[in-house]
């Protein structure tokens, strides 16, 4: 799932290269504070994702970037130049709304043209505006329907439509807002596949806004990931996944289990903790305190025998995945979730084993509320 | 409601109810096609001739072009002043607006009666003489809290979203008004036009006070019948009942070829 080329790999283009930038953007409503303080730096061609719960402030970012939000405090960039007051119609971005907003009184056709017919000087003419919008919709496989009305078309093809009439601006970036939440499960798998496909043809800037971890992961080259306004950690989604930066981060991320230890020594990258008499070491992310929590990924976890592995457990659930099995285990030192290649019944004995270095240990925090409880990890079988 | 076996009331209710309402439409419409000079039982024979005498007199003809130009001016004016004030009531939610929204909605609670004397009070009290701006300005005062309660309900259920989406596509707010907003909202505005025309066409009361000595065809029709009934005056029931189904048949074929589909489809279409 995580290979395979991905054209928005490049994060570390220089300076000046990027498609926009923000620098400290906050908007406040009320005492509420929406997006805070934001230094994004989108480079050219990728595809990004800001990812996030909801509430966490990623949507009011985009329709910012959009213009179709002021900001309280804060610069957008593009190409240096500040575009922070410049109205929407003006601004080198367009969108694919969520609801996909198509114009319901214009056919396909004249939904796609629109943004060619609205410049008040320097109209193409009709043959270019024939022909643009005729490889717009070969672009998002929607040849011969130029004449339906919006009504007429299936969930998934109004949103062909909404992709279409953006690109056909040639905007710099490509904004999209949860395209694909309106969608069917399985219509979103395959409208992922042609949103990679359009932006590998194109290399247009992508940025795309979703609360969907497994679309974030899947489809993008960086991901942004939003918590309450500012950015948890801008990363590519293998390191997102495999190292998350901050507890948030992690819980947020792919599924795991969390233990609560104490940390018993100390060397440069790796903490020795202990869990209720068995000691392990785990990745260090800069902990102060003497107590630690940490993040153990399902695959790390083996089964083993009652008795051959660390510490004894039950099974509580086991949950086929296709090529594995993702058990949870209820064991004395806390619910672990691990991963197995064959079913167990719940209530089966079993050993619990992880390596000697294993994990990556945070600062504790209180565990938010479980909205991330049940989401299947990466590579679940819908991926 | 009728209980097993007993007195269909149900039924009895809904017969009478049919027979009340729509009695007066059938014998007015019945006796519009009378040969006869007189209204008595049973009509003497078919004929449109009463129809030829009304389109024959001057006068009534002079009331009817009246009538028609105060219709038509008071829905244009009406539908213009209400489709700019829903467009300001649905986006903003300041206290003025909805003390606005308020005020602009009472006339419907007013008698008209009051309001036609509150026209002859204020044409004594300034220079105004009745003419054409009076009557279209009574008719607008009872017809616009109509035009704005179909218009701002039209703009309520619409996705402001597409408005974005055309700003974001490049439009002005001046080309998203003209090239997203209206034609969108276009049959809620029609519809508002036809109510507009028909309440004005056959207004009495206001007109009354506002006209002066213009006639317009209730006026007729009422001085008319005070000096004899004959058949005429149901041929001319029979014009008033028509006009707003010519205009709604009129209206369907413009809309039809305007947006490719008529006043029904499009707001269907629209309603998804």
């Amino acid at each position: 799932m995580f290979g395979g080329d991905r054209p928005g790999g490049s994060a570390t283009s220089a300076p000046g290269q990027g498609a926009l930038a923000t620098r400290t953007l906050s908007k406040r409503y009320g005492s509420i504070v929406a997006v805070d303080a934001v230094d994004l730096d989108l480079p050219a061609g990728s595809f990004f994702s800001l990812l996030g719960p909801s509430g966490c402030g990623k949507t009011t970012l985009l329709r910012m970037i959009a213009g179709l939000e002021q900001p309280d405090e804060g610069t957008i960039l593009v190409d240096g130049m500040d575009i922070t007051r410049l109205s929407p119609e003006r601004r080198p971005f367009n969108m694919v709304f969520q609801r996909y907003a198509l114009f319901p009184h214009l056919s396909v056709f004249d939904n796609v043209a629109f943004g060619l017919t609205t410049a008040r000087s320097e109209r193409p003419p009709r043959d270019e505006v024939r022909r643009r919008v005729g490889d717009m919709l070969a672009l998002v496989g929607l040849e011969g329907l130029e004449r339906r009305w919006p009504g007429q078309l299936s969930g998934g093809q109004q949103q062909r439509v909404a992709v279409a009439r953006a690109l056909i601006r040639h905007p710099r970036v490509l904004l999209l807002d949860e395209p694909m939440s309106a969608l069917d499960r399985n219509v979103r798998h395959q409208v992922r596949e042609e949103l990679l496909r359009i932006h590998s043809e194109l290399g247009t800037t992508f940025l795309l806004v979703t609360h969907d971890q497994d679309e974030a992961l899947s489809i993008s080259g960086m991901v942004a990931l939003m918590n309450q306004g500012h950015l948890e950690q801008v990363a590519k989604p293998e390191t997102l996944y495999r190292r998350p930066a901050t507890l948030f981060a992690a819980r947020f991320i792919g599924a795991g289990t969390f233990l609560d230890v104490s940390i018993v020594a100390r060397s440069p990258s790796v903490v020795a903790v202990d869990l209720a008499g068995i000691r392990f070491g785990a990745e260090d992310t800069g902990l102060t305190g003497d107590r630690a929590t940490v993040l153990l990924r399902p695959e790390e976890v083996k089964v083993t025998d009652p008795g051959a592995g660390r510490v004894d457990g039950r099974v509580l659930t086991c949950t086929f995945f296709g090529s594995y099995y993702e058990l949870t285990a209820s064991t004395a030192c806390g619910t672990f979730r691990l991963r197995d290649t064959h079913l167990h019944a719940p209530g089966d004995a079993i050993g619990v084993a992880w390596p000697e270095t294993a994990g990556i240990a945070y600062e504790s925090t209180p565990a938010p509320p479980a909205i991330i409880e049940d989401i299947a990890p990466p590579g679940g079988p819908e991926a | 409601m009728s209980g097993r076996g007993g007195i269909p009331w149900l039924a009895i209710t809904c017969f009478v109810l049919i027979v009340f309402l729509y009695a007066p439409l059938l014998v007015a419409t019945l006796y519009a096609f009378n040969s006869g000079n007189r209204l008595v039982w049973p009509p003497e024979g078919l004929s449109l001739r009463w129809f030829g005498h009304v389109f024959g007199d001057e006068l009534f003809m002079k009331a009817f072009s009246t009538s028609m130009s105060a219709a038509l001016i008071t829905a244009v004016v009406s539908c213009s002043i209400g489709t700019i004030a829903s467009l300001v009531f649905t986006r903003r939610s300041t206290r003025i607006a909805r003390l606005v929204e308020a005020l602009g909605r009472l006339p419907v609670m007013l008698p008209p009666l009051f309001i036609g004397i509150g026209f002859v009070a204020l044409m004594k009290a300034t220079t105004l003489s009745p003419s054409m701006t009076t009557i279209v300005a009574g008719h607008t005062i009872i017809v616009l809290p109509f035009v704005i309660l179909i218009v701002a309900a039209r703009l309520r259920t619409y996705e402001i979203e597409v408005e974005q989406a055309a700003r974001d596509l490049g439009a002005t707010p001046i080309q998203v008004i003209v090239r997203v907003t209206l034609p969108i909202i276009a049959p809620a505005i029609f519809g508002a036009f036809l109510v507009a025309f028909a309440f004005s066409f056959d207004e009495l009361l206001i007109t009354n006070f506002t006209s002066g000595t213009q006639s317009t065809v209730p006026i007729y029709v009422l001085g008319r019948l005070r000096r004899l009934v004959d058949p005429s005056a149901n041929a001319v029931a029979v014009i008033l009942l028509l006009i707003p189904w010519i205009a709604f048949g009129i209206g369907q074929v413009v809309l039809k070829r305007l947006t490719g589909s008529g006043l029904s489809d499009t707001l269907m279409r629209q309603g998804r």
